[in-house]
């Protein structure tokens, strides 16, 4: 599987190709429409509208086009997402990204160059009482 | 019980000396049956509905790729094993299965070591490999799930859909897990050979997703699906996994990989 997503236009050996640890894949040339709920990782290249939900990772890529809430583990992104990104883990911004909405995430990384219109909510979240300190709203 | 169904093509002259040998084999390890061989006069399906009927727990295809993809269109539905005796050096589902070539599939037949697969269904026809987007999918619509469409953006792009693997008329051996009780869809955009140099077509990054029902309509004219390679199906129509389906007989040099082992 490994192989499958080395640099663009690889090709597989040619007498035999395996699809084996469960991954989704969004190329460039689909639209994916609707609630979108997986157990997997996640890559996105292409577009998506709807809401994304999964228990594992979602990776944005550089041409992506989301117009989705996005729920997953660790999110990595480095295209363009129209809506709400919460992680329960690491949310990651890469120079090239674009993200119009609100993330909620543990810990938060924000490359030189990277565009965020929303609030930032990271570390963990404060109870009614405010026993509990961190947090960071941005 | 042992039931064995001989292809049409196994039966010409140039397959007698090995057929001989088979069936020696199978008297001496004691797993000779019926044997039922396929003819102008004679349908597969009531062969083996019959046969089961009397009793038949194990049916064995004696045959190439095709023919098992047919046996398996046809024991789906029973609770009987499934077994390949393949006669063709470069059937892909005896490499997935780990099936010796002839004679010395007896042995393997013998051991009965049983694996069970998921297997998909396309309207009314059952299918263990794959199904297949017979010219481009670019006026394709597939709804996963019931909760998520899928569809192509003004590309050419080849659309598979698997459950064990794209084996039966497939350039390559391409295996999906066969029994995580989901078919893996494979959106695979291809660029026109007249447009590169050498002549040679180019293969970008690949869509691929996971689900356990697919409704498949065009949205342009009626789009066609080849079935393993013996059938076709038109759109509109779903393709769904029965996850643990079939029994099948394997060897220990199999190819397919599942959540069973």
């Amino acid at each position: 599987m490994a192989a499958m997503f080395s640099k663009g236009g690889d090709q597989e050996p040619a007498e035999q190709r395996m699809h084996g640890v469960a991954e989704t894949v969004i190329g460039h040339t689909v639209k994916v429409e609707g609630t979108f709920t997986s157990q997997d990782n996640m890559l996105i290249e292409g577009e998506v509208v709807g809401t994304i939900t999964t228990s594992k990772d979602v990776t944005i890529g550089k041409e992506a086009n989301i117009k989705a809430n996005i729920s997953a583990a660790n999110v990595t992104v480095a295209g363009e997402v129209h809506g709400n990104i919460a992680t329960s883990g690491t949310t990651k911004l890469a120079a090239s990204s674009r993200v119009y909405g609100d993330i909620s995430t543990q810990v938060i990384s924000i490359d030189t160059g990277a565009i965020m219109q929303g609030q930032c909510v990271t570390g963990e979240k404060k109870n009614d009482t405010g026993s509990k300190t961190g947090g960071t709203k941005k | 019980m042992y039931f064995y169904f001989y292809d049409k093509f196994i039966q010409d002259q140039k397959y007698q000396a090995a057929l001989n040998k088979m069936e020696t084999r199978l008297i001496d390890l004691g797993i000779n049956g019926r044997i039922e061989k396929l003819s102008i006069f004679k349908n597969a399906k009531e062969l083996i509905e019959d046969s089961i009927k009397h009793g038949a727990q194990t049916i064995v295809a004696v045959g190439n790729d095709k023919t098992f993809a047919t046996l398996v269109n046809i024991i789906a539905p029973f609770n009987v094993a499934l077994g390949f005796i393949p006669f063709d050096p470069d059937s892909r589902f005896a490499q997935a299965l780990g099936m010796p070539i002839g004679e010395e599939a007896c042995s393997v037949i013998s051991r009965r070591r049983y694996t069970t697969l998921d297997v998909g269904k396309i309207g009314t026809q059952y299918f263990l490999g794959s199904v297949r987007v017979i010219h481009n999918g670019t006026h394709l619509s597939m709804r996963c799930d019931r909760s998520y469409s899928i569809q192509s953006t003004n590309q050419m792009n080849e659309v598979r859909i698997l459950n064990m693997g794209d084996i039966v008329g497939a350039p390559e051996l391409e295996l999906a897990d066969a029994a995580d009780g989901r078919l893996t869809i494979i959106v695979e955009p291809l660029i026109a050979k007249k447009l590169l140099p050498f002549g040679r077509a180019s293969k970008k990054r690949e869509s691929l997703f996971l689900a356990q029902h697919v409704d498949v309509q065009s949205t342009g004219d009626a789009v066609t699906l080849s079935v393993d390679g013996i059938a076709t199906v038109n759109t509109p129509c779903t393709v769904e996994i029965i996850p643990q389906g079939i029994k099948v007989i394997v060897g220990p040099n199999r190819k397919l990989r599942h959540v069973n082992e």
